[in-house]
């Protein structure tokens, strides 16, 4: 079990590591001997069988909480290969996956000029002559290479050569603003927004309910998240991707159906859609004039600054939960003289707006009570505590009840018992846009509806995963669907506001695999458990998520450190009245420096 | 040394003649029997899986795909199982068709429903719907009591009258199934044999299975979902064997 927690310290190096630059071996391939066939068989048991399974089977003992799970080296299903669709991967292909790491995944990076805990370029071709042992369906000792090919004379060999054909490419064509236009064209013929929407969200009709090989479910990648892009995210990776297809997943093979010169035209276009979150943690709150936009796609939006929120899973407290799906939200914020509004947007392919989660937001693992720490406390990724279709989406922003003088803040999640928070929880099935989604999703299946109880079917129409509606009467109506809370660290119970402290106004919309959402309240309140604004002071700020698709609830959720908000303030007069007396004094010393120089006197 | 290895250079090269040996041989057979028979189904068959058609409803319809693997006649003849012969290496021809073997996608839905091809020849496939498809095809491999789906190949068609060539070569097992991802109500299966001593069973479970060279074989009867059973009949020349078989559940 102490393995387990230790895979996770490494999962988590893993996702904060770079991939690594060089990937190709320095060094030339060492034949396969029985020594290192043995070596690799104990580096195996040692760092890759917690996961992999002792035969190789994708079924070690941190298997279940893992998503993407192992690999199962039995059935030899690989998606990152040079190679065509269905068939092995090379060596070679091993090799850099294996060097590389898989970025988003509990796959470390294994390059030891990389990270310290790796292993040598032996090492890694040791394990990977050993990973091949295990195969059963297709087998690797069938393995025959392309450039074999010509030297095979019977037609049957041909076959089978012709059947494990790599994929040779050359170098990308340059960049520029004609290839970008052309790939944009391709992305449209080639229907790559059936599955990852219009704008790329991985929202596209096709996207709800698919399943890999293995029948557990996946969705499209968001192609503008551009560090979770497995295989990596440059034009070339990208290229692969769609050439030869992610075998165990639905991403078919594009190689046939699509030219190569507009496949790379396509891997441009897909390149130039990634989005880099910005570092930077202070946002700066612009005053405005007149009243503040009610509506979360008003374009005044356009003019507040942005700071980019990171989220990662809450790993601190049971039910401990690393798999989230939001990871970044963009906080927008303006205030004038009576009120603050933020702006809060994330990408989400499925808007989610029925709960039968329960509104318990420090709802812990009840079939664990008591147990705040320990081993036990990971949820398995497919717990049959968590069924599917039963959580909204949901947002919050998180403020210290009282803001300190110094650096002192409260723990980032939700507080503790010395430093109080402030919240503001945003639910998705209390805003008019999730009855609006639910009505038109209802018509929209009215067929399916109808058919649906004579023949004891589930109805759908609801719970389903909402893609691509735009209910615009609705979008941004005014309501209260956000509540304030306080809390006082996760280990005590979350305390709302009575309703008469309730003034946090919020409004949404969900479009195109993306919620927007505004939460408006009053600089300055009565209350004195409610976060005062005052401009010229750092407020911190943290984000939690909840994704209903994801099965997020209560503490299983998305968490963010703390950022501050800095509400702009206007120069007081002083400031240039001090300035300029200091300007006025430092030139008159200057003079009456010179004037004595002029005079001779001895300096 | 130089002994050793060209005895294991022999052996290889035997082996490789002997895998190529079960290549299927196409002769006259003279005084050839038959079998036929029915393959039928007792109890109550299970319920269509129903999907509902939540893509591109412009081209796949609205409301629920039923998907019926198993499906009785009135007397319980089962449709859509497979009789066939694994081991014969030399026999009558192929009846292939006109323009090889085929499968099309025409309204979200792969036509036909089952089919058996030869292994290791090309499948052309047809995508006749102006959405994108894609054909995931998967090796049913034996397992012990269980069955594992390996991908044999996933390719897009990402325009309507988009048509390529794949050339079918089974690895463990000889059955395979057909899926769309971008429309998860899309199924259908493929038999890849060896040679052309198969039939598929017609609406009232009745099949023939002719021009079989005498002797005694081993005769397999699948079906998608109720499994697979061997049973061994005896083939007299110009006399027509009898198999049948009833799956239950």
């Amino acid at each position: 079990m102490t393995r387990i927690i230790a895979l996770f310290a490494v999962a988590l190096i893993a996702a904060t590591f770079p991939a690594a630059a060089g990937v190709t071996p320095t060094k030339p391939k060492p034949p396969k001997t029985p020594e290192l066939l043995e070596k690799g068989a104990a580096i195996y048991y040692r760092r890759c069988s917690f996961c992999h399974g002792m035969e190789g089977g994708g079924d070690g003992s941190a298997a279940e909480f893992l998503n993407p799970r192992p690999r199962n080296f039995r059935t030899n299903v690989f998606k990152f290969r040079s190679t065509e669709s269905g068939a092995l991967p090379l060596d070679e292909d091993l090799f850099e996956t294996i060097s590389k790491g898989v970025r988003g995944t509990a796959m470390q990076t294994f390059d030891n000029e990389v990270i310290k805990n790796g292993l040598s370029e032996e090492d890694r071709w040791a394990v990977i002559y050993h990973i091949q042992t295990f195969s059963e369906i297709p087998d690797f000792s069938l393995w025959k290479l392309d450039e074999d090919y010509a030297k095979a004379t019977d037609p049957a060999d041909k076959a089978e050569y012709r059947y494990n054909k790599i994929m040779k490419i050359g170098d990308p064509p340059a960049f520029s603003p004609e290839i970008i236009a052309k790939g944009k064209e391709i992305y449209k013929k080639a229907k790559c927004f059936q599955c990852h929407g219009d704008n790329g969200r991985g929202n596209g009709v096709s996207a709800p309910g698919m399943k890999d090989d293995w029948k557990f479910p996946i969705v499209p990648r968001d192609l503008t998240k551009e560090w979770t892009y497995k295989g990596g995210s440059s034009v070339k990776d990208v290229f692969f991707r769609f050439t030869t297809g992610l075998n165990g997943t639905p991403m078919p093979s594009f190689a046939k159906s699509v030219p190569e010169d507009e496949r790379w035209a396509l891997a441009h276009f897909v390149n130039s859609i990634q989005y880099s979150p910005s570092e930077e943690r202070n946002l700066t709150v612009r005053r405005i004039s007149g009243e503040l936009p009610s509506k979360p796609d008003d374009a005044a939006w356009e003019n507040a600054e942005q700071v980019d929120v990171r989220l990662a899973g809450n790993a601190l407290i049971k039910p401990r939960w690393q798999n989230i799906t939001v990871d970044l939200v963009k906080v927008r914020a303006l205030f004038n003289d009576k009120e603050i509004a933020f702006r809060l947007e994330w990408n989400d392919r499925f808007a989610n707006v029925v709960n039968e989660g329960g509104d318990d937001l420090h709802q812990l693992d009840s079939s664990r009570p008591g147990d705040t720490g320990g081993l036990q406390t990971y949820v398995p990724i497919y717990s049959p505590d968590y069924q599917p279709g039963r959580y909204r989406d949901a947002v919050m922003l998180q403020f210290p009840q009282k803001i300190s003088a110094g650096s002192e803040k409260p723990h980032f999640l939700n507080g503790d018992s010395g430093h109080a928070v402030n919240l503001w929880w945003w639910r998705a099935d209390h805003d008019p846009v999730a009855a609006a989604l639910a009505e038109a999703q209802r018509k929209r299946f009215a067929e399916v509806e109808s058919r649906a109880p004579s023949e004891g079917g589930e109805t759908p129409a609801v719970k389903m995963d909402i893609v691509d509606l735009k209910p615009d009467d609705v979008v941004g109506q005014e309501g209260r669907a956000a509540v304030e809370m306080n809390a006082k660290g996760f280990l005590k119970a979350f305390t709302t506001q009575p309703d008469e402290s309730q003034s946090v106004v919020s409004s949404a919309v969900f479009e195109d695999g993306a919620w927007k959402v505004t939460l408006k309240r009053a600089l300055t309140t009565e209350d004195k458990n409610d976060t005062q604004f005052e401009p010229g002071v750092f407020i911190p700020l943290a984000v939690n998520a909840w994704d209903g698709w994801n099965k997020d609830t209560g503490m299983r959720k998305s968490i963010s450190s703390w950022y501050y908000v800095y509400l702009e303030k206007p120069m007081p007069l002083k400031v240039y009245v001090i300035t300029a007396l200091a300007l006025f004094a430092v030139i008159g010393l200057e003079v009456r420096f010179a004037r004595k120089w002029r005079r001779g006197v001895n300096v | 040394m130089k002994v050793r290895m060209a005895a294991i250079l022999a052996a290889f090269l035997f082996a490789v003649s002997a895998t190529g040996a079960s290549a299927y041989t196409e002769q006259d057979v003279a005084g050839g029997g038959a079998i036929s028979g029915k393959i039928t189904f007792s109890g109550k068959a299970p319920d269509p899986v129903k999907i509902p058609i939540e893509k591109n409803p412009e081209v796949c319809g609205t409301g629920f795909r039923e998907i019926q693997e198993v499906t009785v006649d009135g007397s319980g003849g089962l449709q859509h199982a497979v009789v066939y012969i694994d081991k014969i290496e030399a026999g009558k021809k192929w009846p292939k068709p006109d323009k090889g073997w085929e499968l099309h996608q025409k309204t979200c839905r792969f036509i036909p429903w089952i089919q058996v091809i030869q292994d290791k020849t090309d499948l052309t496939v047809v995508s006749e719907d102006p959405v994108l498809h894609n054909i995931h095809t998967y090796e049913l491999v034996p397992a012990g009591t269980n069955t594992v789906r390996v991908t044999m190949f996933n390719e897009a068609q990402p325009t309507q009258g988009y048509t390529f060539t794949k050339n079918i070569r089974m690895r463990k097992g000889n059955s395979v199934k057909v899926e769309c991802d971008a429309h998860n109500f899309m199924h259908a299966y493929m038999m890849a044999l060896k040679n052309p001593y198969y039939a598929i069973t017609a609406a009232d479970g009745s099949f023939t299975v002719d021009n079989i060279p005498p002797g005694t074989y081993e005769v397999t009867v699948w079906h998608s979902l109720l499994g697979s059973v061997t049973k061994t009949v005896e083939v007299k020349g110009g006399a027509k064997a009898a198999l049948a078989h009833q799956y239950s559940k």
